[in-house]
């Protein structure tokens, strides 16, 4: 069982440099939380995915969760909904949901990256 | 202790929590490194505080997704039965020290804490957890822009 508490301090997380010619949404992916940053090759990765959602779909929604993933709430062309987390260790999770049926259509628990472009087209 | 099942208790949804798109909270929203911070609602209103009086230094302006302390409980129910894995989810009282930040210590009788009980590996089952409750929130309030 987890049980602890959360400060106040801990639920706002400073966006740092240290990600320099990325988003600052990948800025603060970079910065990790708790003293624990994701490594270069993350980053990398993160600034990709990042790139092609906002190229790819309309009005994606991408934000740092308070454990330092990434995550991408994103609509697709197809009119289903991919959500995604990127871990602060380099762990791409993706679901696909039809939010019709409200059944998910798809699951990547170890996505790749060519996977998770391969659902924005 | 837990909290009475049909008891409303709040979770404050941090503006990168708030899906502009579709008007509620995401499901990152109700992750946690520990426990689900709640707030009750009844409980602070009975000493004339509002839930808003909570958000306090950089929380200002939080947006807020109610539900029914055994919606917990439910959709846990629900997501474990969909995944396969197990997963038991109990709102508790939860007013000592150790759970609650010393900002909000004033307010601490009405702190309450979703215990999440799971076997190592079992994430899928938590995202569905999490994206069931983020549908399920019957007061969303938008975080101020």
């Amino acid at each position: 069982m987890v049980r602890d508490t959360v400060g106040v301090s801990d639920l706002a997380k400073p966006v740092e440099s240290g990600a320099e010619g990325h988003s600052a949404i990948v800025r603060e992916f970079a910065a990790g939380v708790e003293g624990v940053r994701p490594g270069r090759s993350v980053v990398a990765r993160a600034n990709r995915l990042v790139k092609a959602a906002r190229q790819r779909t309309v009005e994606p929604e991408i934000a740092v969760d308070v454990d330092g993933a990434l995550s991408f709430d994103l609509r697709l062309s197809n009119g289903l909904l991919l959500l995604a987390e990127l871990s602060i260790a380099g762990n791409l999770d993706a679901s696909v949901y039809d939010d019709a049926a409200g059944e998910r259509a798809q699951r990547l628990p170890r996505a790749t990256e060519g996977q998770f472009m391969e659902l924005l087209r | 202790m837990p909290v009475a099942a049909e008891d409303i208790v709040c979770r404050f949804i941090r503006p990168a929590d708030w899906s502009r798109r579709d008007q509620r909270p995401r499901p990152g929203a109700f992750k946690d490194r520990r426990g689900i911070s709640l707030w009750h609602r009844e409980r602070l209103r009975q000493q004339s505080v509002a839930l808003e009086d909570l958000l306090i230094e950089h929380l200002t302006g939080w947006g807020q997704a109610h539900h029914q302390a055994g919606d917990y409980s439910e959709l846990a129910a629900v997501a474990a039965e969909k995944e396969g894995q197990f997963l038991q989810v109990q709102v508790e009282w939860r007013p000592e020290d150790e759970y609650v930040a010393p900002a909000w210590r004033p307010w601490r009788y009405a702190h309450a804490q979703g215990e999440t009980e799971t076997l190592d590996g079992a994430e899928e089952v938590l995202i569905e957890f999490r994206r069931l409750l983020a549908i399920k929130s019957r007061l969303a309030i938008a975080p101020a822009p």
